[in-house]
C-alpha cells in the first residue's frame, strides 16, 4: 500500500471527493471489517459496524492530523465502534450466552464454525482472525495488538484449543 | 512423562501452528501412531484449520460485495465534516442580512490580516526556521566495553570481545550439537563464556551426566564470576572449594540447577547521543493526588483511555461521583475453606452528583466503619476523548488501602475491573465493574491471607482463557499467584510460586508476566531490591503449575522496575531496567532466545536515578525505545533506539520540573496514533500526561 497515494485520497476527501474516499474504502475496508469480525464475532454485526466506520471516517475526516496514519485511524473508529456496540447490547457476556442458547440451527459447516468463533473469547478471536483470514505474519499481529510475537502465538494456541472445544460442544467435532 | 496423551494434546496446536521443533514433531507423530484417541484429536484440529482458511477465503470472495455497498451507501447520503462550512454557506447567502454580516466579518479578517503580515516577519521566519530544523544531536559518551581489569582464569586480561567471540564459537556449537566442544569450554575460556557453555548443556536433556554443581551456581548467582571456574589447591577442586565437574561426575540433579542460573557479560556500554524531544503541551489529569502509581485503562467502556489509581494514606474521603453502593463479599475457596460468606454489611456513601469536585466532608454512611481505613481508589473519566478534560470518580475509599493496583477484566463480562489488595486487612480484593461504565462498583475479596502484599498483576497465567492474578510480597519475596478458578472470579485458588524460604530474594520492587523464553507461555519476572537482582519465574508446561526460578543478573544497586520488550528486534524478550546508584539504565540482552544466557548493555550510565521504566515505539518506526521517570531530577526521559538493534541511543528529555515523578506509561492518551507520556508528580500530587509528537 502506498501511504502516499493515502496522503492525497485523504487530502481529496477532506475536501469532499466522495470518489478519492471511495478508493480509501477499497484500500482499507478489509481491514477493518476482519477487525469488526475479530472484536465482534459475528459477521452481520462485523458488517455493519465497519460500514459505520467507513462513513464516520468520511464524516470526520478533517479531525485526522496525520493523514498517513489513515489506516491506523480508521481501524481506531472501527474499534471504539465495536466497544460501543457491545455495551449497547449491555454486555458481551449476554451477547454471547444469547448466541450460545439459540436453537442449534447451524446446518453447514461453515454455519457451526462461525458460530464456534463467534463464541470465542475476544482475546483470542481477534489474533485469530487477523492471522487466518486477513493472512497477517505473526509480527504484523504482534505489532498491530502491542503485544509480543510470542504471546500472539499463545493466543493463537489459546484460540485453536477453545475453537475445538466449541465445536465439540455444539456436536460439530469429535 | 506422566501422561504422555496429555501433553501430547497440548503440543497439537502448535503443531498445527507450524512452531513445533522437528524433534517435538517426531514425537507427536510417533506418538499419534499408535494411538487413536490423540490421532482423532489432532486430525480433528488440522480438519479445523482447513476450515477456518476456508472459511476465510470465502470470506474474501465477498470482500468486494461488502465493500461496493459501502461506497453506495457513502454516494447516497453521507457528507464529510469539511465539507460542511460549504452547505453553512449556502444557508448565510439565502438570508440578506447574513450575507451583510458575513461581508463584515470578511472586511474585519482582512485588515487584521494585513496588519499581522506586515510586522511580524521576523517572527515567523524564527518560529518556521525552528519547525523544520533538524534536531541538533550532540555525542556525549562512547566508551568501548569495559575491561574491567580482572584476570581470566588462563592469566590472560579479560576482554568484552574475547567473550563475545566466544560465545559466538559456543552457539555455533550448540546449533551443530556438539556436545565435546561444549564440554570442553567448560574448561576454557571466559566464566562468562563457560557458563554460557553449561546452560546450553543444560538445555541438551540428551547429554546425561553433562552439569555443574550446586556450590559452583551458588557462588556464581552470588557474583563470584571468576571463583568457580579458577583451580583451587586440590586436585579436581577449585578455588571455592567445591568439586569441578565433570563428564563423569555431573549427575541429573545437577542439570536442573544450572538451569537456574543465567549468564551476564558485565561493562558493554551502548552508543548515546541527547537529542530534542518536541512536547505539544501538557495535560492535568489530576491534583491532591496522595498516591504514587496509576495505569492507564478505558474503565467506562468509552473507547477512550481513563486513567485508575490508588492511595494508601490518603487521610481524607471523597464520594464524588459515586453513584450505588460498594458491598463487600468473600467468595474463597482454599486453604480448607470454600462458599458465600458476607464479611460485612453492605456500605452505603452518600451519593453526590459528578461535579469534579472533592467534597471532604462526608463520610460512610455506615457508624460502624473503620475509621482507621483510608485507601482510596479513583478513576478518572477522560471526558472528551482528547485527554484535555477529566473527572473524578471514586471506586472505593473505605478499604485499608494500597498503592499499587492494576486493571483488568476479572470476571470476563468485557469491562475493566480493578484488582488490589488492602494492606491493612492483609488481604487481596478485586472491584468488580458493575454497570460496565464505572459508575457502580462491588468489592470481592480473593484472600485473606495476603500479609505484605505489594504487587499485583493480571493474566491468563494458565492459559484456560480466564484472568488470573500475580502477585509478590515485599519484605518476604514470596511470589504467588490466584487461579480463578470459577472464570468469573467468584471462586480463587492460591498457588505459590516461589514461597522463597531461604529468603533470598526479597524487597521486591517490580513484577511483570511476560514469556521469557519464547515458549508462548507467560513466565514471571521480578526486580528485587537486593543483590539476588533480577530473576524470572518459568512456567514450563504452561499451566502454571510447576516453576523453575531463572537467575538474570545480580547488581550493586537496586533494581527499581524492569521490563520484558524485544529491544534488539530479534524475536526474543529482553529486559530493560535501572539500576539504582550504580550502573544506571541497563538492558540485558536474551542472548540464546531462552532466557538462561543474558548479556548486559550499559545504555546511560549517568542514570543512576530511583526510576521506573516503560518500554514502547515512542517515534514510531517500528523499534522499541525505552521511556522512563527520574524521581530525584524530576525528569521524564525516553531514549531512543536509533539503529533498532538496542546498541545506539539518543536520549530526549520531556519534562525536568515534574516533582517526584513516578508511574511513567507510554501510551496514546488523545487518540492521535502518537505514544504520550503518563506519569505522576508524587511530590506535586499531581497526574499529568505530555503529548508526544514524533518528528517527522
Amino acid at each position: 500500500m502506498n501511504d502516499g497515494c493515502d496522503e492525497n485520497l485523504v487530502a481529496a476527501s477532506r475536501a469532499g471527493d466522495k470518489s478519492a474516499y471511495a478508493l480509501l474504502v477499497k484500500r482499507h475496508y478489509k481491514h477493518v471489517f476482519l477487525v469488526c469480525l475479530g472484536m465482534l464475532g459475528n459477521i452481520h454485526d462485523a458488517e455493519d459496524i465497519a460500514q459505520e466506520a467507513m462513513l464516520k471516517g468520511f464524516v470526520e475526516i478533517g479531525k485526522l492530523r496525520d493523514a498517513r496514519q489513515f489506516g491506523s485511524w480508521i481501524i481506531r473508529i472501527a474499534k471504539n465502534l465495536c466497544i460501543n456496540f457491545i455495551h449497547r447490547k449491555e454486555r458481551a457476556r449476554k451477547v454471547l450466552v444469547e448466541k450460545s442458547t439459540r436453537p442449534n440451527q447451524t446446518t453447514t459447516q461453515n454455519d457451526s464454525l462461525q458460530l464456534a468463533i463467534e463464541r470465542l473469547s475476544p482475546e483470542t478471536r481477534l489474533p485469530l482472525v487477523m492471522y487466518y483470514f486477513d493472512g497477517e505474519s505473526i509480527k504484523t499481529v504482534a505489532e498491530k495488538l502491542n503485544i509480543s510475537t510470542s504471546g500472539v502465538y499463545q493466543k493463537l494456541r489459546t484460540a485453536i484449543r477453545e475453537l475445538h472445544n466449541l465445536l465439540v460442544e455444539q456436536g460439530d467435532a469429535k | 512423562m506422566k501422561n504422555p496423551c496429555k501433553e501430547i494434546r497440548d503440543k497439537a496446536a502448535d503443531y498445527v501452528l507450524g512452531i513445533l521443533s522437528a524433534e517435538l514433531s517426531d514425537a507427536l507423530t510417533e506418538h499419534i501412531s499408535r494411538c487413536p484417541e490423540c490421532r482423532k484429536y489432532a486430525q480433528a484440529l488440522q480438519d479445523e484449520k482447513r476450515s477456518l482458511v476456508q472459511l476465510g477465503e470465502s470470506l474474501d470472495r465477498d470482500m468486494d460485495a461488502r465493500e461496493a455497498k459501502v461506497i453506495e451507501t457513502l454516494n447516497q447520503s453521507v457528507q464529510s465534516e469539511h465539507a460542511k462550512p460549504m452547505q453553512i454557506w449556502r444557508i448565510i447567502m439565502k438570508s440578506r442580512i447574513a450575507k451583510l454580516v458575513a461581508a463584515a466579518v470578511v472586511v474585519i479578517a482582512v485588515l487584521i490580516g494585513i496588519e499581522i503580515f506586515s510586522g511580524s516577519d521576523e517572527q515567523l521566519s524564527g518560529i518556521i526556521t525552528d519547525k523544520q530544523g533538524t534536531p541538533e544531536k550532540k555525542v556525549l559518551v562512547r566508551r568501548e566495553p569495559t575491561d574491567r581489569g580482572r584476570l581470566n582464569a588462563n592469566g590472560g586480561l579479560y576482554l568484552a570481545q574475547n567473550v563475545d567471540a566466544e560465545l559466538k564459537k559456543i552457539k555455533q556449537m550448540h546449533a551443530a550439537g556438539d556436545i565435546d566442544g561444549l564440554i570442553a569450554m567448560l574448561a576454557e575460556g571466559q566464566p562468562e563464556t563457560k557458563m554460557a557453555a553449561l546452560n546450553f548443556l543444560a538445555e541438551r536433556q540428551g547429554i546425561g551426566n553433562v552439569k555443574p554443581s550446586d556450590q559452583i551456581k551458588v557462588a556464581y548467582a552470588k557474583g563470584d564470576v571468576e571463583g568457580p571456574f579458577v583451580a583451587g589447591p586440590e586436585k579436581g577442586t577449585n578455588n571455592i572449594g567445591a568439586e569441578v565437574p565433570s563428564a563423569e561426575t555431573l549427575t541429573e540433579t545437577d542439570v536442573m540447577v544450572g538451569l537456574t542460573v543465567g549468564l551476564e557479560i558485565i561493562g558493554q556500554v551502548d552508543v548515546l547521543v541527547e537529542a530534542n524531544s518536541v512536547i505539544a503541551g501538557k495535560y492535568t489529569v489530576a491534583v491532591d493526588f496522595e498516591g504514587y502509581v496509576v495505569y492507564p485503562a478505558d474503565v467506562d467502556g468509552d473507547g477512550d483511555l481513563d486513567v485508575v489509581g490508588s492511595a494508601k494514606d490518603e487521610g481524607r474521603s471523597s464520594t464524588t461521583g459515586l453513584t450505588g453502593s460498594v458491598e463487600t463479599r468473600v467468595l474463597h475457596r482454599g486453604r480448607g475453606r470454600s462458599g458465600l460468606r458476607v464479611a460485612k454489611p453492605p456500605v452505603e456513601y452518600d451519593v453526590k452528583t459528578t461535579s469534579g469536585e472533592r467534597d471532604d466532608r462526608v463520610e460512610p454512611l455506615n457508624p460502624n466503619e473503620d475509621e482507621a481505613a483510608r485507601g482510596a481508589l479513583y478513576w478518572w473519566e477522560n471526558t472528551d476523548g482528547k485527554g484535555t478534560a477529566w473527572a473524578e470518580h471514586v471506586v472505593d475509599v473505605n478499604f485499608g488501602g494500597t498503592e499499587v493496583v492494576f486493571p483488568s477484566d476479572i470476571d470476563g463480562d468485557g469491562d475493566m475491573d480493578i484488582i488490589g489488595s488492602d494492606e491493612q486487612a492483609g488481604a487481596l480484593v478485586w472491584w468488580e465493574n458493575a454497570a460496565g461504565n464505572g459508575t457502580v462498583w462491588t468489592k470481592q475479596l480473593v484472600d485473606t491471607d495476603c500479609r505484605e502484599q505489594h504487587l499485583v498483576w493480571s493474566a491468563d497465567i494458565d492459559a484456560d482463557g480466564d484472568m488470573d492474578v500475580v502477585g509478590a510480597t515485599y519484605l518476604d519475596g514470596g511470589i504467588y499467584w490466584w487461579e480463578n478458578t470459577s472464570r468469573n472470579g467468584t471462586v480463587w485458588q492460591k498457588h505459590v510460586v516461589d514461597s522463597n524460604t531461604d529468603q533470598d530474594y526479597c524487597r521486591t520492587h517490580c513484577l511483570r508476566v511476560e514469556d521469557m523464553d519464547g515458549d508462548g507461555r507467560l513466565d514471571i519476572v521480578a526486580s528485587a531490591g537486593t543483590e539476588s537482582g533480577i530473576n524470572w519465574w518459568q512456567n514450563p508446561k504452561g499451566d502454571a503449575n510447576s516453576w523453575t526460578r531463572r537467575y538474570v543478573a545480580g547488581s550493586d544497586g537496586e533494581v527499581e522496575s524492569v521490563y520484558p520488550a524485544d529491544l534488539d528486534g530479534d524475536g526474543d524478550a529482553d529486559l530493560v531496567g535501572s539500576i539504582r546508584n550504580h550502573d544506571g539504565l541497563t538492558w540485558w540482552e536474551n542472548t540464546n532466545g531462552a532466557g538462561t544466557a543474558w548479556a548486559k548493555h550499559v545504555i546511560d550510565s549517568s542514570y543512576t536515578d530511583e526510576q521506573v521504566v516503560d518500554v514502547a515505539d515512542m517515534d514510531n518506526d517500528g523499534d522499541m525505545d525505552i521511556a522512563a521517570s527520574a524521581r530525584r531530577i524530576n525528569s521524564i526521559i525516553w531514549w531512543e533506539n536509533t539503529n533498532g538493534k538496542a546498541t545506539e541511543w539518543a536520549k530526549h528529555v520531556m519534562s525536568q520540573d515534574f516533582v517526584e515523578v513516578w508511574s511513567p506509561y507510554a501510551v496514546d492518551m488523545n487518540g492521535d496514533g502518537n505514544l504520550d507520556m503518563l506519569a505522576v508528580a508524587r511530590g506535586a500530587g499531581e497526574i499529568a500526561w505530555f503529548e508526544n509528537q514524533p518528528a517527522d
